[in-house]
């Protein structure tokens, strides 16, 4: 395998980048005491390739947001190794010793199934640092790690009222409609259709008929004679948009029409109407307390990761000064 | 006659108050499914259920068979398309702009992005350079082939991919990876596919809509696609929600569709809490000599009752139309219904001679194969080909839901997308060019559209699947009185006293069919686009006779098939009448209580012109004229394909079994205090199930999105068929007469029976007696003042 035979790598070091040192408890160890890390511009294009599969839709990253990953992955995957999570994992060991196994080393394959010897002899010629699978199990699990903590306590009602008044935009909810509608056929009442529309609905709004009743007057609609909380993207699902716009523009609480659709008319009484509003707590609370322990596992891991890379001098390689 | 239709008038309109009472107040009824992920309740919530349209059958770029022909959708923008956004597709010129710019008219409701998974780490390995050490992979001549055909249109390297990637694996009876891209014993391609696999599930959350809007709902998805010596096998797995096991179960891994379900079973169900999936095979029409549904297991042993339990389990759908044409039924194949003419291929297999005069399989097409289920209940107790019916696409070039016959740009990238691309091909290597379409969508009814309520109409069959068009179709059997269409309100009376699309119905006793009700309505079609008014509904009939053979008979039942509509075939404008809605009452005159038999819907449209007949207008075609006619363009001048088609519906059957449930007639009586409900359950059973149980447990539970009452009576606790005082029962009573079935009747103990909410909605009654034989009825309960009940 010729990946293995590889001169060592040369880093060409052009100066060190100092990331947000901001906000970390302990005063950082000098420079000279720090480790350095370095991003090479091999390693950036990775990135840049990781993030685009998984951010398609997003713009591509600008350079910052690819050194600043770079970076985090870079930390995350050493301190996964100081705290030796590699040799706890079984997928990482399966993967090392099959890694092993594929090499084709003689003196390995005399003893094939002893994943332990496999793994340790793979540990020994440093194929667990160039693996890319390896790494990303470690820096993905290191995330999960750092995001998590013992005992959290869930937040309170003032806290996810707090969220919610500053993200409105997140839980929005469109103006909507309840309704009953008369339906008159146009393929059962042909040219009478629009008298007997005028007709029923002049007698709807002057008679007490109650709209449970009124819905028993017109013709068979599949669909279903009451509809609850309409969106205009619903109403325009099975009535079309002019009457999705005419239906959300009625008063409550009386007969309207006739509305018309590709079957016939509609009489249409509007029960209950919202306007476009942000709900209250009560009726997001579920999501808000998802987004909420999700920001603070965000807030966690960005934090832990400030502290540990005020360990380490940082220096980025330029492009085209890679490792051959 | 008119004192009875007068009672049932006042019945309804009460029914009707109750309904109006219950949901705008403050209680809302509960779905009968329990919701598993966290999100907003949709506000449109339906107790009655609306249909939603949406595609189960997606590749994309991630599909090996797609990326060759050059298709360069994304997951994420296949479900962006889906939502009404353009796409370019291939060819791209030089520039990258793409040769075709498609939108749909109307957006979906939902898709579920469905590659194929087999090839998801050989893609990862051939397409993506920056895994450090592992260019071996990279660099391989079969991965570079890969690359240069998914930028070209080249034969040949159309072939030589095929010879590396496909026929080895998904075609082969055992199948395994590429050794020269992926490694010895195939690992690196292993441990990349999940690179694809958390890049769809990343894609389906990003287009999930979890708030109470539900404009749209993906599903995570893939295809496992086994198809051995080119028979089709394949299946698409799509999980209920976002927990789904960390790799896909693929065609590699497991070789047969059983093997496929335990493995699923056991890496989802039993290993991750809320994970839940459902299988739908398709293209049972290429799959050999009726491959797909083969009354056996795949080492050919005979089904027992159990393994055709689980089947049913697990894939309670059958995809009956898409691009690569209709499974439902072929004249001359055991079916003389002319209307199986529909959309058929000519071939047998996934890649075979076309000839439409060979002889295809009875087990081929899902007509035959519901009747097959029809005969092994007969000796199994257990029917493995209960299918509920959708359709979908099976794009390959990441476009759901592009359907209609005049935009039609091919299935699978540069090799349909055009007649300079073979897509009027008949002969050529690619051969079968020509007789695919457009396909068609699924349709569920469901109360919201979300995740759990799609996927549990899935999991019940109350779907049905369209040739495109945007139908809206409802069917019932019950005891309904006969001038329902004269009741608009007639819904909610269905789903009191009746079964709907996808159920069973239980004995009949006194020689009378039940009434079947059908309500359609045309596709109001795309904005500046009206729909097709419809022709007729049929009700397709297969049942087990008195000799114990599969009969079937189409009945027309509505519309009328001689009204005179046409099409213009110059230019494609309709002419003459249909009907807007099609709605009528229907008995079944040779009905017969013993016979076990399935009753399912088709809505035809009038005729329109078929896509091919769209493309040779559009290249102005003269057949009067042969020599003029470019050889690319042939087929618009061959008899063999049609100028016109019926766009159409197929409703998932209402299957009468004489072992199912009867009327239930139960209700909760809510107690004055805490703890002082009572549930009371009247039903009739199965002929021969008091013998089982002196020897099964009898397991009879009530639920709507909670368990109400649950109970379990082991074998042989029935003593002269009564139990006392047991598992919260005041009593149970189980008594059979010499003819006819036997009777259960069960009161509880004053108990807490609150979750069994005080509205109207939809409550299920399941029995289950010993391992294998379950039946459960659901039904709208209506609440009554200080009781829930049925009506």
């Amino acid at each position: 395998m010729r990946w293995i035979r590889k001169p060592p790598v040369h880093f060409v070091v052009i100066g060190a980048i100092l990331f947000a040192i901001g906000h970390h408890r302990s005063a950082p160890p000098r420079p000279a005491d720090r480790p350095t890390l370095v991003i090479t511009a091999t390693r950036l294009a990775q990135v840049r390739a990781e993030l685009g599969a998984v951010t398609a839709s997003a713009p591509a990253p600008d350079e910052r947001t690819l050194v600043e990953r770079a970076v985090d992955d870079e930390i995350l995957y050493r301190e996964a190794l100081a705290r030796g999570m590699d040799h706890k994992d079984p997928s990482v060991r399966w993967r090392l010793a099959e890694k092993m196994r594929f090499l084709g080393d003689e003196e390995t394959t005399a003893t094939p199934g002893s994943e332990d010897e496999l793994y340790r002899k793979a540990v020994r010629l440093g194929l667990d640092r160039e693996d890319a699978i390896v790494r990303g199990i470690l820096v993905r699990q290191m995330r999960l790690l750092l995001a998590r903590v013992a005992g959290e306590k869930p937040p309170d009602d003032a806290e996810l009222a707090g969220y919610l008044e500053r993200h409105p935009d997140r839980y929005v909810e469109p103006g909507r409609v309840t309704f009953w509608h008369v339906f008159l056929a146009d393929d059962r009442r042909r040219a009478g259709v629009t008298r007997d529309a005028e007709g029923l609905l002049a007698r709807l709004r002057t008679d007490a008929t109650s709209p449970a009743e009124a819905v028993r007057l017109g013709d068979v609609f599949p669909p279903g004679t009451r509809f609850r909380g309409q969106s205009a993207a619903d109403l325009t699902r099975l009535f079309g948009p002019d009457f999705a716009r005419a239906t959300l523009a009625l008063e409550p609480g009386r007969w309207s029409g006739p509305l018309r659709s590709a079957y016939g008319l509609h009489l249409v009484k509007v029960e209950e109407k919202e306007s476009m509003h942000t709900p209250p707590l009560d009726a997001v609370r579920s999501r808000v307390l998802a987004d909420v322990l999700e920001n603070r596992r965000e807030a966690r891991l960005a934090a832990a990761l400030r502290d540990l890379r005020a360990k380490y001098v940082v220096r980025v390689e330029p492009p085209g000064k890679g490792c051959g | 006659m008119i004192a009875s239709s007068r009672l049932y008038q006042l019945g309804c309109t009460a029914v009707a108050l109750i309904l109006t009472s219950g949901s705008a107040t403050a209680t809302t009824p509960p779905p009968p499914w329990q919701r598993t992920e966290t999100r907003a309740d949709c506000a449109s919530f339906n107790v009655l259920r609306n249909p939603y349209f949406g595609d189960t059958h997606i590749h994309t770029t991630q599909s090996i068979d797609a990326v060759l022909f050059n298709t360069l959708t994304t997951p994420r923008q296949a479900y962006e398309f889906a939502q009404g956004a353009s796409l370019g597709l291939a060819p791209f010129d030089a520039e990258g702009h793409p040769a075709h710019t498609v939108q749909l008219g109307r957006p979906l409701d939902f898709a579920a992005v469905t590659d194929h998974s087999e090839g998801f780490g050989t893609q990862e390995v051939c397409f993506d350079s920056t895994m450090g050490p592992y260019l071996d992979g990279y660099n391989s001549a079969p991965c570079q082939t890969l690359r240069q055909a998914s930028v070209s249109n080249d034969p040949s390297l159309v072939l030589q991919v095929f010879l590396n990637f496909l026929l080895p694996v998904v075609i082969s009876t055992n199948p395994t990876y590429n050794t020269t891209v992926c490694g010895p014993g195939g690992v690196e391609c292993v441990s990349r596919q999940s690179v694809f696999w958390l890049d769809h599930q990343a894609a389906a959350e990003e287009h999930y809509d979890r708030s109470s809007a539900c404009t749209f709902t993906s599903f995570v998805a893939y295809e496992w696609t086994g198809t051995p010596s080119f028979a089709n096998l394949h299946r698409n797995v799509i999980f209920r929600n976002a927990t789904v096991p960390s790799v896909p179960v693929t065609y590699i891994d497991q070789h047969t569709a059983q093997g496929l379900w335990a493995t699923l079973k056991t890496l989802c169900q039993d290993a991750l809490p809320g994970c839940d999936w459902l299988a739908i095979p398709h293209n049972s029409n290429i799959s050999g000599n009726g491959l797909m549904f083969m009354p056996e297991n795949a080492d050919h042993s005979p089904l027992t009752a159990a393994d055709a339990a689980t089947r049913a389990a697990m894939e309670p759908l059958v995809e009956i139309y898409q691009h690569k044409g209709s499974s439902e039924c072929r004249p001359g194949v055991d079916s003389t219904d002319e209307q199986c003419g529909f959309e058929l291929l000519s071939r047998k297999v996934l890649i075979g001679a076309s000839d439409p005069n060979q002889t295809f399989s009875r087990l081929s097409f899902v007509r035959n194969a519901l009747k097959e289920g029809l005969l092994q209940e007969q000796t199994l107790g257990v029917n493995p080909f209960r299918l509920g019916i959708v359709a979908s696409t099976d794009t390959h070039n990441g476009d759901p839901g592009n359907v209609r016959e005049d935009s039609y740009v091919g299935h699978t990238g540069v090799n349909d997308d055009s007649p300079a691309h073979n897509q009027l091909n008949l002969t050529s290597n690619n051969g079968w060019n020509g007789e695919n379409s457009p396909a068609g969508l699924a349709v569920v009814w469901a109360e919201e559209n979300s995740r759990d309520a799609l996927f549990s109409a899935m999991r019940r069959r109350e779907t049905y699947g369209t040739s495109g068009p945007r139908h809206v179709v409802r069917f019932f059997a019950g005891k309904y009185p006969a001038n329902v269409c004269d009741d608009p309100d007639f819904v909610a009376t269905g789903y009191m006293r009746g079964a709907t699309m996808g159920a069973e119905m239980g004995p009949i006793t006194d020689g009378q069919s039940p009434v079947f009700a059908v309500l359609a309505m045309k596709d109001p079609g795309d904005p500046g686009h009206p729909g097709t008014p419809l022709q007729r509904v049929q009700i397709v009939k297969g049942w087990v006779d008195a000799n114990g053979a599969a009969q079937e008979k189409v009945f027309d039942v509505a519309g009328d098939a001689n009204n005179g509509a046409s099409v213009d075939l110059a230019t494609c404008t309709p002419t003459g009448a249909g009907a807007d809605t099609l709605c009528t009452t229907w008995q079944d005159p040779e009905w017969s209580d013993d016979q076990r038999a399935f009753y399912y819907v088709r809505v035809l449209e009038n005729p329109t012109c078929r896509w091919s007949t769209y493309v040779c207008n559009q290249n102005a075609i003269d057949c009067s004229n042969p020599g003029s006619v470019p050889a690319a363009f042939a087929l618009c001048c061959d008899a063999r394909i049609p100028k016109t088609i019926q766009e159409r519906s197929w409703s998932s059957p209402i299957w009468y079994r004489p072992e199912a449930l009867g009327r239930v007639r139960a209700s909760v009586k809510y107690g004055r205090t805490p703890g002082t409900d009572r549930l009371r359950l009247v039903t009739t059973l199965a002929r021969g199930v008091a013998h089982d149980l002196a020897t099964e447990d009898l397991d009879v539970t009530v639920r709507d999105d909670d368990e109400i009452f649950h109970v379990t009576i082991p074998a042989g606790t029935f003593r002269n068929g009564r139990v006392q005082n047991f598992g919260g029962l005041k009593i149970a009573k189980f008594s059979q007469r010499r003819t006819g079935p036997a009777r259960l009747v069960l009161q509880t103990l004053p108990m807490d029976l609150s979750s069994a909410d005080r509205v109207s909605h939809m409550v299920e009654v399941a029995v289950r007696v010993g391992p294998t034989f379950e039946t459960s009825q659901s039904r709208l309960w209506m609440l009554m003042s200080n009781s829930l009940g049925t009506r």
